[in-house]
């Protein structure tokens, strides 16, 4: 791709291999294929997607006067290439190639680039790719002797090298699925190792190319001689737009010839106008930045000698070149004319013009052919018909191209124009009309300047339009004034997109016309097609951490935000030996995107990512997926035999008496205790195997559902004794559980060796090799020591405390004696003592124990209580009146009565002391026989006690005796108040009580000693004249006292009449 | 005890005992009714101290008052209703003159026993004012009409008890006992005018009238409380 070998001479060579190719291409062998890459080295093949940003401005790079057909980094991809590529453009392409290995040293290796080449489809034959150029490192690199900054941002090492080891190009037929043949190189690497090498070169699409069968162009890479190990497409859409749709965009754009076609008869010259356009621009919808475009237009016109009194044909060949690249074309023309005596078609005219190079991106005049005929021998219609052929520097024909026109006035589908005049035609007035409109209304467009500056004016709605002018959508009118000969102006104009990032289409047309003096006029047309559509790229970078012997595929999928179903699926394919690869997607629309992986058996899952593309990243925006390897779990375990010999004990109590009976209880009383403990010679049992079993997970994410199983070849049943017992564990990242496992026996075990398995199993789901690891221990019960279960026993008494330890060594029975005095018994029961001697093994801490009960019974004092009532008499009273004579009196005179008072009195009851007395038995475990019970009252009193049944009383145990008892006095109590006495008396040797008597008291008092009252006074009243005293009565003495005047005592008491 | 004339008095006497916790009382009631009223005989209004004060009563000239306190009953409506107090003067002397309890019946004594009562009322506290000083209006002193003493006439106008004892209740209704007003009011009303038929001329009624008038004349009624 340097300045010493242009694409053009390689195609000339090419085309020689092709004549080789199609008949020895066969073998399906890379010519001077040797050596494959390592394993260490990743390579990445990428190609410039044209979002419409490059022009003939900006591309190619030229470098010292040297073209370079390189792209901005950011335009370099693993996918789609766009639709903006033209055919004859060259398409760069890049290798970006990485050595992971370590150490000194250089590597070299063979590559293969490949394009698609031709295909043939019902006996038509197109070409996409028809040049392959050397690849070369960075060219730009001054750090690498280059002349300025590095065109790659990852830049090559300076170790690195590239050559085409392959005779040029190649061609090869049937690598590749739907296309007859590939175009290839075979390239050579040589690189130092751990370096990164980017090295540039282009494949150049064929005039044509846009007729290729299927939807893409593929450029290849393979990394075998055989084209089939480390394949890399990057496919170029095609599209022929044979469907008429207006709004197509044939893809690659194609190369075209087109002509406008005039007659005049009678004029002294002819004038014609011609115009060179670009064919198109493009704005990237999803770059807000891109808001402008700069293109030129220009308008030639041309003043052809007329022939008076002839008829004057003139035809315009043009070249639209959509590419980036100049083209050459070799162009000749013929007119014919209509011969009046026969009607016969007679050529008569030609011209032709060769090597007339079109400027890239222009539609541009390349041939004017004017003929001459009379009119009186030749009438119309008039046809014209151009072949032009495109050549390489070489004059090597890259392909032709043809275009026709006709003037018929009766045919309707001939535009060419037909016009008679004056002759009146020196001089000629050229106008240019230019106009923008798009789908989208985003469009307008500005004149900037003209070449030459100066000529003729531009007029706006009927106003001057001032240079450089202001953005509008037209139509703007240029007027040249008048011009007298040949010549041509430059519009460099610009079409901006507002608001930027508008998808639209639409069309930048000019018509420019001449008009003669004559008023003949002449015009052609130049319409730019105007694209602004959204260019995304999402990049999908896959890294994984450990490199695979063999290449590993991952599949994604790109679904909508909110959608179910893939916009894209692709896949980015890991290479043997590397760790990382990506690729570009480049057909999405913009949007959120959620971006998946399948999950690769052997590779941890991956979590979802988001990606948008919007004109906030112009589109362009990657995701990671950095995927780590899955292993299996593994499983070790250990295992120990072993078994129990199990001792039984037993032990008895025994004492000298049961019961005690005493009157003390401080003093106690003493029992003697013997305690006797055996035990047997022991039983063995409990076979186990025990131990531990851990899975262990190396990968970074946990394990879930493990199920791990314990077995053994002896006769045992295992199992594992966590908490889920060995179910649906979870084993975590980069860690392990351990769990604790048993193995069981019911006899002794048979035989006495084994061997103990330990198994894991996962779901597949995480992606490990396998589900399931085992691990094993072996062992053998012979020599094993028995465990000695309760081979001791600590016997412990209620009262002897701590007797001591006995072991199995010792004899049996082993026995221990002790005595032990109860005091502080309660009195008046039999208290019983529990007395407990127990043993406790060591190891199962198993209990054996025997009681003895004893009762110490202790005797209490009778308690006597009694009541007290006393009686004393009542003294009641009546009182009676008469009078005489008594009733109704008639009188005539005075008259006098005769009044009789009686006042007695009756005394009921006696005084007496009297009550019940209870002697209590506070004693439940025995009667008190033989008690005597009296009573008396204080000494001098006048009364007299007698106690009913107070003899040899028995008063039974938790019992008591009530007995009645009275006092009596002959006359008025003397006291009338004091203490009443009770005594009890026993044996109290008997019946173990501290005392042989009791007595109890109860106060007593005749207060008052009398009911009623014993003396009373007598009043009397006559004729409410007021009280007078008749005489006061004593009961107790029967002595009336204080007699009243007139009142006579007629009788003593106890019934005193006054 | 003495009580005033023409009224009875309950006399109570109450003994009363008492000691610590006894009260009680013991009353008896005596009734003493005093029959002097201060009533005068028939003889007093035949003489000159009786004619005397009717003639006086006034008013002096026409129609005594007295000659119309009269009219009220019948056995009295033979006297002119316009006679002064000397005409019924004369009336009263010629009425007790004849007064005579013998024969079939005994209207006579009666009329002069009813009409000697009737001037003790209208001159006893009556409307006649109190010229002969009873110390109690007559004509509202109550009789006992169970216990009428029979009384022995004298020809002088008075009279003494028998020491018989009558009921003279059939006499006047039935009541057992009635003021003195009440009394001359229905013994009127069992005569025809000026007193000719009376008691429908039955002697032994006649005669239980005449004597309760005649035991009021002489101060011997027994009293009613």
């Amino acid at each position: 791709m340097g300045p010493s070998l242009s694409p053009y001479i390689r195609f000339f060579l090419i085309c020689c291999w092709v004549t080789l190719a199609a008949t020895s291409a066969f073998g399906q062998t890379a010519q001077n294929f040797a050596i494959s890459p390592p394993s260490s080295v990743n390579i990445t093949l990428q190609g410039c997607r044209n979002d419409g940003t490059l022009s003939p401005a900006n591309f190619p790079i030229i470098i010292n006067g040297t073209p370079y057909y390189i792209c901005p980094d950011k335009m370099y991809t693993t996918g789609n290439l766009g639709k903006n590529w033209a055919e004859l453009d060259n398409v760069p392409f890049r290798l970006i190639v990485s050595d992971g290995s370590k150490g000194s040293g250089s590597l070299t290796y063979n590559v293969v680039v490949a394009g698609d080449n031709i295909d043939v489809q019902s006996g038509t034959q197109h070409t996409g790719y028809f040049v392959v150029s050397p690849p070369e490192a960075d060219p730009g690199c001054q750090s690498k002797g280059g002349p300025g900054p590095c065109l790659a941002q990852d830049q090559t090492d300076s170790s690195c090298a590239v050559s085409v080891v392959s005779a040029g190009d190649q061609i090869v037929s049937g690598i590749t699925g739907g296309t007859d043949t590939t175009i290839y190189e075979t390239l050579q690497i040589t690189q130092n190792r751990g370096t990164t090498c980017v090295f540039d070169y282009f494949q150049t699409l064929a005039l044509g190319s846009h007729f290729f069968n299927g939807s893409n162009l593929q450029a290849y890479k393979f990394e075998d001689a055989g084209f089939s190990v480390g394949k890399q497409t990057v496919p170029l859409p095609v599209n022929a737009c044979s469907n008429s749709n207006p709004q197509c965009q044939p893809s690659p754009a194609p190369q075209g010839l087109s002509k406008t076609m005039g007659a005049s008869e009678g004029q002294g010259n002819v004038w014609t106008v011609a115009k060179a356009a670009p064919t198109s621009a493009t704005f990237n919808a999803c770059n807000l930045n891109d808001t402008s475009k700069n293109l030129s237009v220009v308008v030639t016109w041309t003043e052809t000698p007329g022939a008076p009194g002839l008829i004057t044909i003139t035809t315009n060949v043009y070249e639209t070149n959509p590419a980036l690249v100049p083209v050459t074309v070799n162009v000749t023309d013929t007119i014919n004319a209509t011969k009046i005596a026969d009607s016969s078609t007679v050529q008569v005219g030609t011209a032709s013009a060769s090597g007339v190079t079109v400027a890239p991106q222009m539609t541009q005049l390349v041939l004017t052919d004017t003929a001459t005929v009379d009119p009186s021998l030749y009438t119309t219609p008039f046809s014209d018909h151009a072949d032009a052929t495109v050549v390489d520097s070489g004059n090597n024909s890259l392909g032709s191209l043809t275009a026709d026109a006709c003037i018929d006035p009766s045919n309707a589908s001939c535009t060419g124009t037909f016009t008679q005049g004056s002759g009146s035609d020196n001089s000629a007035d050229v106008t240019d009309t230019e106009s923008v409109s798009d789908t989208a209304g985003a469009l307008t467009f500005s004149v900037q300047d003209t070449v030459p500056s100066g000529l003729g004016s531009f007029t706006f709605n009927n106003n001057s339009y001032m240079l450089p002018g202001s953005a509008i959508v037209g139509p703007l009118l240029w007027d040249s004034d008048s011009v007298s000969a040949r010549g041509s102006i430059q519009f460099d104009k610009t079409v901006y997109l507002n608001p930027a990032g508008t998808a639209t289409t639409g069309d930048l047309t000019d018509t420019a016309t001449v008009t003669a003096s004559d008023s003949k006029t002449n015009s052609d047309s130049a319409d730019v097609k105007i694209t602004s559509a959204p260019v995304t790229k999402l990049t999908i970078n896959k890294t994984i951490d450990q490199a695979s012997q063999n290449d590993l595929t991952f599949t994604f999928h790109v679904v909508p935000s909110g959608g179910n179903t893939d916009a894209a699926t692709p896949q980015v394919t890991i290479k043997a030996g590397q760790t990382s690869g990506s690729i570009d997607v480049t057909t999405l629309a913009p949007g959120a995107y959620t971006v998946s992986e399948d999950t690769l058996q052997g590779w941890q899952p991956q979590a979802s990512q988001n990606a948008t593309l919007s004109t906030d990243n112009t589109c362009t925006t990657s995701v990671e997926f950095d995927n780590k390897s899955v292993q299996d779990l593994s499983v070790t375990k250990d295992a120990a035999p072993g078994f129990n010999r199990t001792y039984t004990w037993g032990i008895t109590k025994s004492v000298d008496q049961t019961t005690i009976d005493i009157s003390n209880p401080s003093t106690g009383a003493t029992f003697n205790y013997t305690v006797s403990v055996t035990h047997d010679s022991g039983t063995d049992g409990g076979w186990a195997v025990t131990g531990n079993i851990t899975v262990s997970n190396p990968n970074p994410v946990a394990f879930t559902g493990v199920d791990v199983m314990d077995a053994i070849d002896n006769g045992g049943n295992c199992s594992i004794s966590d908490q889920s017992q060995g179910q649906n564990e979870t084993v975590p990242a980069n860690g392990s559980i351990q769990l604790p496992y048993k193995c069981t026996y019911t006899s002794v075990p048979s035989p006495s060796g084994f061997t103990n398995t330990a198994t894991a199993t996962w779901p597949s789901s995480f992606g490990a090799p396998d589900t399931t690891k085992s691990g094993t221990a072996t062992g053998t019960f012979s020599g094993v020591s028995p465990t000695i279960v309760d081979g001791s026993v600590t016997v412990t008494d209620t009262f002897g405390g701590s007797l001591g330890t006995v072991s199995y060594t010792d004899s049996s029975p082993k026995t221990f004696k002790y005595s032990h005095t109860f005091t502080g018994d309660p009195a008046g029961t039999c208290t019983k003592h529990d007395n407990t001697a127990t043993f406790t093994t060591n190891s199962t801490q198993s209990t054996g124990s025997d009681t003895k009960e004893v009762q110490v019974c202790v005797g209490a004092d009778l308690s006597v209580s009694k009541t007290v009532a006393v009686t004393t008499p009542t003294y009641s009273w009546t009182l009676t009146k008469s009078v005489s004579p008594n009733g109704t009196l008639e009188q005539s005179g005075s008259t006098t009565l005769k009044y009789t008072v009686t006042a007695s009195y009756t005394k009921t009851g006696s005084w007496t002391v009297y009550g019940t007395i209870t002697v209590a038995n506070p004693n439940n475990w025995e009667d008190i026989k033989g008690v005597t019970v009296t009573d008396a009252l204080d000494t001098g009193s006048n009364g007299v006690c007698v106690v009913t049944g107070g003899s040899n009383v028995t008063v039974p145990k938790s019992g008591s005796v009530t007995l009645n008892y009275s006092c009596t006095y002959s006359a008025v109590p003397s006291p009338t108040s004091g203490t009443n006495t009770v005594t009890a008396t026993w044996t109290a040797a008997t019946f173990f009580t501290p005392h042989g008597t009791q007595s109890g008291t109860a106060p007593y008092a005749f207060s008052p000693p009398t009911s009623g009252p014993t003396t009373v006074t007598i009043t009397d009243n006559f004729n409410n004249g007021g009280n007078t005293t008749l005489g006061v009565i004593n009961a107790l003495t029967n002595v009336v006292t204080s007699l009243g005047s007139g009142v006579t005592l007629t009788s003593a008491p106890p019934t005193p009449t006054l | 005890v003495t009580v005033t004339g023409g009224t009875c008095s309950a006399i109570p006497n109450t003994a009363t005992i008492s000691g610590t916790g006894l009260t009680t009382s013991v009353t008896v009631t005596v009734t003493v009714c005093n029959t002097k009223t201060g009533a005068l005989t028939m003889g007093f209004w035949q003489n000159k101290n009786g004619q005397a004060i009717i003639t006086n009563s006034g008013p002096k000239t026409g129609t005594c008052a007295l000659t119309t306190w009269l009219e009220q009953y019948a056995p009295f409506q033979d006297l002119s209703p316009i006679s002064t107090c000397a005409q019924v003067a004369t009336y009263v002397y010629n009425i007790i003159k004849v007064a005579n309890a013998s024969g079939a019946s005994m209207n006579a004594m009666l009329k002069a026993q009813m009409l000697a009562t009737a001037l003790d009322v209208y001159f006893g506290g009556g409307p006649g004012g109190n010229p002969i000083g009873v110390p109690t209006a007559i004509g509202g002193i109550k009789i006992d009409l169970t216990k009428v003493c029979s009384m022995i006439d004298s020809s002088n106008g008075t009279g003494t008890c028998s020491g018989t004892y009558l009921i003279t209740s059939s006499a006047f209704g039935g009541a057992t006992s009635g003021t003195v007003s009440f009394l001359l009011s229905y013994a009127a009303s069992q005569s025809n005018a000026g007193g000719s038929v009376w008691y429908a001329q039955n002697k032994t009624v006649q005669g239980l009238a005449k004597n309760t008038f005649d035991s009021i004349n002489n101060q011997a009624a027994t009293i009613a409380p």
